[in-house]
């Protein structure tokens, strides 16, 4: 029977022991974590502590810790906790509804103890915890509005989750949902600010001519009489309106004048117009543009795919992977052994030919989360590079989600040194030009040898 | 046989009798058209050619002076007509000019195109009224948004030739006194149908003969809003137009009585398109002709009540209008019952008919023949395949237009029609009706 875990508390709110188990967070990892049903946590009187300890857990990449459930213990009328699965009221908390939570969650904890099976490994992919998060809950991830994120929309569930950056969730989501492992169903339309992402913008009405903002209005009055025009104030005689052209005094609106149109005067260069431009300026960085050059973005709820399914339990094959399919015949992790060890034999029997094995790890996930859905066609652009890298005799396969090794027959350590290198050149130039350069990409180079055991060398080349 | 008689009949004439016969064309048509026209080729055509280096030194003047031009075009429903404009005035030789529309109540889709261009810069103002004033209100809305030293007044639909901006501001430049300039409104849909041919050999001789001699006489009257240009300053002075219809001629009154000279500029040519079919043709001259006894005879009479307050050209001017107009109508009337009687009596009323024709037929040739002479070079073949149109004439001018002018002025005079015109808003007419205007 699994029990909810209520963390860094001294008193239980009165529940058995049966059903609640105290724990404290530093005790976390000592514990037994096979029989959480979800964490119960005391929000009632410190939300922000409360927020940080459900951050920590969140960010933990155990699928044993952050995937499990977090239910958050409210005060009266607080409707808002991110990275919490539910928020109870304090007053409704016993042993009743926590043994009623426990068998609600029972399905989520038998999912995981499912993925645990496949592999008991952290999980090192950000994109790859939204992702589980997404399919462990089998419900639809709705957006919130709201103004705690600059973006305007949170999705509280995953929100604790952290990113490289406020709008990382918005592209991994993308990219997840550009990949089919979600799928999205359209709620709202936002718009954001094209430099910052940031949804808050004050939209003002300026003057077409020179942009400032301190206009006035006026309304232009037609007398029927002598068929004058002009600006209200024109009219405008010790507290009545008389016509500037004949003098007489305006009666009645409608009967002998009326007011056709309003006109807007800048105060700065004098210009008058009907139609002001509309610009705003983003509250977050400041930057004053013009609505059509804001970002359009549809606000989604997701969902999981049956794919998205699978790969939630099986991992997920990097995107970059599936553009560098087609163009290479990636070669499967089994195959490239195959060749591997054809080729550390034939060497080692005829001694007298250099091969070199390159490792290539890219942090592909930077460009995940930075690009979102354009990731796509940066991934085709790279995999133009490695083409400057192979030859057909050459087999390329990748051994993960990052990691590509790369068998160059009949080439010299120095002679795949120089590849190496140009392909490096190209790759930065284009990263530099596309992201500014913090996209780490590392190599190695080994001769092959009767030695050469692959395992080994990618263990050594990943070890910090 | 029928000729033979005719000439017989001619011959058989004393000078009494041919006098009390053919009277209106003696004494008023063969005076109007044909004493003018000879004062035309002896006058003003070499006046004209002497005055050509006057004419380079001003334009050079307003070359160098450079001075703003507002081109205003107000008007409903003519968004279709406002990017072809705009194209034409970038053409314009004279390049430092504004384009400023008006908008004046449009049920379709002329906001969108004039805010378009706006945003493009093809128009500098466009101004949108959402309820509808009338053409007066809508002129002095872009005179209001205006800011250029000249104004020039064109209708959306039409075209002007690429010097037409350059030439029709020259004028000011000739002589201080000037306050405004007519255009020369020709005809751009000639060929369309019957109509519309005879219209454009009537405006060659109303418009480019009619108003040249008149304006060399001083003694010009109206100046059209398909293409007039004026002084700002003297406008802003005016306020702008006043209620129309007619408000063109009443503009051109008003900057009379303040003393300015109004001139007409054959050479400063703009193409409009005049109605299709005769009865449109009869409905739009109704509206011009009533305007007539509006503003001449009601609103304008003091130019003839107190001559010596404004200038004896002024009284000219008025008196020419209406002795013309209104005065030779009667008289046309009074002959048509004249020659029912002769028909009545005697045998001869045919003939008389039948000579009358070929004075007034030949009157045309003469006419047409001076207009091609005042427009030179700018007649095009286009204007020439008319001559065998020239026939017709008579019966368009001497019976159809006499026809709709009577209707008109009788209609002005018993019941003030024109108040209830719908080419005004409602609410304007009925001011304008309590007003007495």
């Amino acid at each position: 029977m699994r029990k909810a875990y209520l963390i860094n508390q001294q008193h239980n709110f009165g529940l058995s022991a049966e059903t609640v188990r105290l724990l404290r967070e530093e005790a976390i990892f000592e514990h037994e974590l096979h029989d959480i049903a979800f964490w119960l946590i005391d929000a009632s009187n410190d939300m922000r502590s409360a927020y940080d300890v459900i951050s920590k857990l969140r960010n933990q990449l155990l699928p044993d810790i952050y995937l499990r459930p977090i239910v958050a213990i409210v005060k009266q009328g607080q409707d808002r906790l991110a990275g919490t699965d539910l928020l109870i009221n304090e007053q409704h908390v016993n042993d009743d509804k926590i043994n009623e939570l426990v068998s609600r969650y029972e399905p989520v904890n038998q999912w995981i103890d499912k993925a645990n099976q496949q592999s008991d490994q952290p999980d090192y992919g950000y994109v790859f915890r939204i992702l589980r998060m997404i399919v462990s809950r089998n419900m639809e991830l709705a957006p919130q509005s709201g103004i705690e994120k600059s973006m305007g929309y949170t999705y509280p569930l995953v929100d604790a989750i952290a990113g490289e950056d406020e709008n990382s969730m918005f592209h991994a989501l993308e990219m997840l949902e550009h990949q089919r492992l979600i799928s999205g169903r359209f709620v709202t339309k936002a718009h954001f600010c094209a430099h910052c992402d940031c949804a808050f913008m004050n939209f003002k009405e300026a003057c077409p001519q020179c942009h400032s903002e301190d206009i006035d209005s006026q309304q232009l009055i037609h007398h029927f009489k002598c068929s004058y025009v002009g600006e209200e104030q024109e009219y405008q005689k010790d507290n009545a309106l008389v016509c500037p052209k004949c003098d007489r005094a305006l009666k009645h609106i409608g009967v002998d004048f009326d007011k056709p149109s309003v006109i807007h005067r800048c105060n700065q260069c004098n210009n008058r117009f009907q139609e002001a431009i509309v610009l705003t300026e983003c509250f977050n960085c400041g930057r004053t543009s013009e609505p059509e050059h804001q970002r359009k973005r549809s606000i989604k709820a997701f969902k999981s795919t049956a794919m998205g399914g699978n790969a939630a339990i099986y991992g997920m094959d990097s995107l970059f992977k599936q553009v560098m399919e087609p163009r290479f015949n990636l070669f499967s992790a089994a195959e490239f052994r195959n060749i591997l060890q054809l080729e550390i034999a034939r060497i080692a029997r005829y001694q007298r030919s250099d091969s070199s094995l390159v490792l290539i790890n890219f942090d592909v996930e930077t460009i995940y989360v930075k690009f979102g859905s354009q990731a796509q066609e940066l991934f085709a652009e790279i995999s133009e590079v490695f083409n400057s890298l192979l030859r057909t005799s050459d087999v390329i396969s990748s051994y993960n989600e990052s990691l590509f090794v790369i068998l160059l027959i009949e080439t010299s350590t120095d002679n795949a040194q120089i590849a190496l290198e140009r392909f490096k050149v190209g790759v930065n130039e284009l990263l530099a030009h596309n992201i500014g350069d913090d996209m780490k990409l590392s190599s190695a180079i080994e001769a092959v040898t009767f030695e050469t055991d692959l395992d080994k060398s990618v263990e050594q080349f990943l070890a910090p | 046989m029928f000729i033979e008689n005719t000439l017989l009949f001619l011959s058989s004439l004393t000078l009494t009798e041919f006098i009390s016969y053919f009277w209106p064309f003696i004494f008023f048509d063969f005076v109007r058209y044909v004493i003018l026209d000879l004062f035309i080729i002896f006058f003003y055509l070499p006046a004209r050619y002497f005055d050509s280096a006057n004419r380079r030194r001003a334009k050079l003047q307003l070359f160098r002076q450079r001075p703003l031009v507002s081109v205003i075009v107000p008007g409903k429903n003519e968004g279709k007509h406002i990017p072809r404009l705009a194209v034409l005035l970038k053409n314009q030789t004279y390049k430092h000019l504004e384009l400023i529309i008006v908008d004046d109540g449009s049920d379709d889709d002329t906001e969108l195109i004039c805010r378009k261009l706006e945003s493009e810069g093809f128009i500098k103002k466009f101004i949108r009224n959402d309820q509808r004033g009338g053409k007066a209100s809508a002129a002095n809305t872009a005179l209001n948004f205006a800011s250029g030293e000249f104004i020039v007044h064109i209708d959306a639909d039409s075209y002007l030739s690429d010097n037409s901006i350059e030439t029709i501001l020259t004028p000011f430049f000739l002589d201080s006194k000037i306050g405004a300039v007519g255009g020369d409104v020709r005809v751009a849909n000639i060929e369309s149908s019957m109509a519309t041919r005879l219209q454009t050999i009537e405006y060659m001789k109303s418009i480019s003969v009619g108003r040249t001699i008149a304006s060399f006489l001083g003694v010009l009257r109206i100046i059209s809003g398909a293409h007039g240009a004026f002084r700002k300053d003297i406008l802003e002075r005016l306020h702008g137009w006043d209620v129309g219809p007619g408000l063109d001629g009443d503009i051109t009154l008003k900057f009379r009585k303040l003393g300015y000279r109004v001139v007409h500029e054959p050479d400063a040519i703009c193409y409009t398109n005049v109605p299709l079919s005769f009865i449109r043709l009869a409905k739009q001259r109704y509206r011009w002709d009533r305007s007539l006894v509006r503003f001449r005879l009601r609103k304008h009479v003091d130019m003839l009540l107190r001559p010596t307050v404004y200038k004896t050209r002024n009284f000219l001017t008025l008196l020419d209008n209406l002795v013309f107009n209104v005065v030779l109508n009667i008289k046309w009337w009074i002959y048509v019952v004249q020659l029912l009687m002769v028909a009545a009596s005697t045998n001869f009323a045919l003939y008389i008919i039948v000579v009358n024709y070929i004075l007034y037929f030949s009157i045309n040739v003469i006419e047409f023949m001076v207009a091609c002479m005042v427009n030179k070079r700018t007649v095009m073949v286009r204007e020439l395949v008319l001559i065998p149109f020239l026939p017709l004439m008579p019966l368009y001018t001497g019976v159809f237009i006499r026809l709709v002018r009577s209707y008109a002025y009788l209609m002005e005079f018993i019941f003030k029609s024109s108040y209830n015109d719908r080419w005004n808003p409602w609410k304007v007419s009925k001011i304008s009706k309590q007003e007495k205007m």
